[in-house]
């Protein structure tokens, strides 16, 4: 296979197109190449293989899926490594950048996975540990395309399985906190009080609620009560009963937050890249 | 008959000063209590003509009395309630004894606290004020008109007892893992309580308004008095209207609204009360006729009359004010430019 010689345009055509949607609106495109074999582990027909499943993952669960093998990791760890590429490369499902990455580490013989956006948020280092678990035999027995397909499988149930189970949550981290994700650019939205229609009626209705109490002021009240005539001495509590008869319950659900312990599926450590965005992940040396 | 007080010293007529609190010559200056003068006792008495009966075209219009004035002489024409008076001519405060003896002795009365300079002083003062008030208004106004009148009042005594059922609850929040949950508990509060109400005051007189007589109150009863006919000496007095009877009515609407506040006001530490059933039983205990302290100044300002009153003794004051409509108008506009523009720049700082 002449994958080498493919690398090259392949790699000009993705590095001319990252460049066009790095620092754009991030929208997740399918025609951008998932899967970067480096390290020449896979075959074409396994390259496009996983191309594909990358896809239909990526569109099922809404983060973006990626593949990277490499020999050389020009000086860096894993994790950075795989973090930068994912970042430079300016992969992401939405304006958080949302998705993972798998990089087959050759050089530093590490296989880290790298979670951005919420995908954060669905793996927490418990589950990275789990998948890698699971890839970690393909990897010691070479099996390479497999423990990528693996990977893919996983994320797929992963997902799933934590948006019927923990709804809540998920709703909660789609309500737009992206507390984490401070490069996503700020919703701006005007603020009510700019609107001049509205400004108007609530000035005229406070100020009509003002005059109204300036003229009222210059009416004259009544200064007595119940108590201003009544003898004290001859007050008499003949019968006094509080009876209690039943109690009602009714029950709400609160919203949980993601963040912090309880019941709900909390996200993953986080650390930030080199490009300030932050990360999860985790790695294995095999 | 017409009664008034001379004074020992000049013979001038003595009046009822309410600074100092006791009867005043204000020609010699000679000043002497109530109890002194009934020592003392020099007064006129005018032989009167009654005219009774009815006058063509005229009704039911009862007792008019029409009086020779003990000092100029002057005819002086009352109506059927005047119990105390002025000559019209010389200004000599002349009292009608037959309408303030009797069955129609008021049994207790409120002296005059606030003289007329006072009163004139508050009036002016009252004018002044009020961000919405018309400016003409106070130059405008007619205040040397100003009288001091006394308000025949029945003042009621009352035992009252009611009984009170209500539905109440108290409610509280608790939070266990992803739910909130409320507990509303049902109480069933049963009452009864009763208690006696004293001396509440209806005016008994038919020319003034029922409502203004309401806020003057309260009258402090501890400058109450027996009634003395002198303490009338100086100013405007009049019998009542109706009796207590018919007064009674609006007496035990009051009375009820108070015992059922009172029972409400013991059922306590509930987030909501909800009455489902009260039964009030009243008891008439007495009723007293008594004199409150009025000053009263009837004013015009453009085409509309105004009452101005204000309580003799209290000194507060319940009347109705104009309200100019052009600063009422210039105020909202003001505001609402004001309001506007701040919303505005807070609008473009969010």
């Amino acid at each position: 296979m002449n994958i080498k010689r493919f690398k090259i345009p392949a790699f000009l055509i993705v590095f001319v197109m990252s460049i066009m949607f790095c620092g754009y609106t991030k929208e997740y495109d399918e025609y951008q190449s998932k899967v970067y074999d480096d390290a020449g582990l896979f075959t074409e027909y396994e390259i496009d293989e996983l191309q594909e499943m990358c896809v239909s993952s990526a569109n099922q669960t809404k983060l973006d899926v990626v593949v990277a093998t490499i020999n050389d990791s020009q000086g860096k760890s894993s994790m950075v490594y795989a973090d930068d590429f994912y970042d430079d490369m300016g992969f992401g499902y939405d304006q958080g950048g949302s998705g993972l990455i798998l990089l087959m580490d050759m050089d530093n013989r590490e296989i880290y996975i790298s979670t951005e956006g919420i995908a954060i948020q669905y793996f927490n280092d418990n589950d990275i540990d789990n998948v890698l678990d699971d890839l970690y035999n393909y990897m010691v027995s070479e099996d390479y395309y497999n423990a990528a397909v693996t990977f893919i499988n996983e994320v797929n149930s992963h997902v799933s399985r934590i948006n019927n189970y923990y709804y809540d949550d998920v709703e909660s981290w789609f309500d737009g906190d992206y507390t984490d994700y401070e490069d996503f650019e700020e919703d701006s939205h005007e603020s009510i009080f700019a609107n001049p229609l509205i400004d108007l009626l609530v000035a005229a209705v406070v100020s009509a609620i003002i005059v109204l109490c300036m003229t009222s002021k210059s009416k004259s009240r009544m200064t007595v009560n119940a108590n201003t005539y009544m003898n004290r001495n001859k007050f008499n509590m003949h019968r006094s009963m509080d009876t209690y008869l039943r109690t009602t319950v009714t029950k709400t659900k609160i919203q949980s937050s993601s963040s912090g312990g309880g019941s709900g599926h909390s996200g993953g450590s986080h650390h930030r890249s080199s490009s300030g965005r932050s990360h999860g992940g985790g790695g294995r040396k095999f | 008959m017409v009664r008034s007080y001379s004074c020992p010293g000049c013979g001038a007529v003595m009046e009822f000063d309410a600074e100092k609190q006791k009867m005043l010559c204000s020609h010699c200056g000679t000043a002497c209590t109530i109890e002194e003068l009934d020592n003392i006792l020099e007064y006129d008495v005018e032989r009167e003509d009654e005219i009774s009966g009815e006058f063509e075209g005229n009704g039911d219009r009862g007792d008019f009395k029409e009086f020779k004035c003990p000092s100029c002489g002057a005819d002086i024409l009352t109506d059927e309630n005047t119990s105390a008076t002025f000559c019209s001519f010389c200004g000599r405060p002349n009292l009608i004894e037959d309408r303030l003896t009797g069955v129609d002795m008021p049994s207790v009365v409120i002296p005059f606290k606030i003289e007329k300079n006072s009163a004139r002083e508050k009036y002016l003062s009252w004018a002044k004020k009020g961000i919405l008030t018309p400016s003409g208004f106070y130059k405008d106004s007619t205040i040397e008109k100003i009288s001091g009148i006394y308000v025949p009042f029945w003042l009621y005594d009352y035992n009252a007892r009611i009984d009170l059922t209500a539905e109440c609850t108290k409610v509280h929040h608790e939070t266990r893992g992803n739910y909130r949950y409320t507990y509303t508990d049902h109480y069933m509060v049963t009452r009864d309580v009763e208690s006696n109400y004293e001396r509440i005051p209806v005016d008994a007189s038919e020319k003034m308004p029922d409502d203004v007589m309401d806020k003057l109150e309260p009258f402090a009863y501890q400058d109450m008095t027996k009634f003395e006919m002198p303490y009338l000496s100086g100013y405007y007095s009049e019998k009542y209207n109706y009796t207590a009877e018919q007064m009674s009515q609006r007496a035990e609407n009051r009375i009820r609204e108070y015992i059922l506040q009172t029972a409400r006001d013991t059922i306590k530490g509930y987030s909501t009360v909800n009455i489902r059933h009260s039964n009030s039983r009243l008891r008439k205990i007495k009723a007293e006729y008594g004199l409150m302290p009025v000053w009263i100044l009837n004013y015009r300002y453009k085409e509309k009359d105004y009452l101005f009153t204000l309580n003799g003794q209290t000194g507060k004051i319940v009347a109705e004010k104009p309200i100019s409509k052009g600063k009422a108008v210039a105020w909202f506009g003001g505001l609402t430019t004001v309001i506007f523009t701040i919303l505005m720049i807070i609008g473009q700082l969010l």
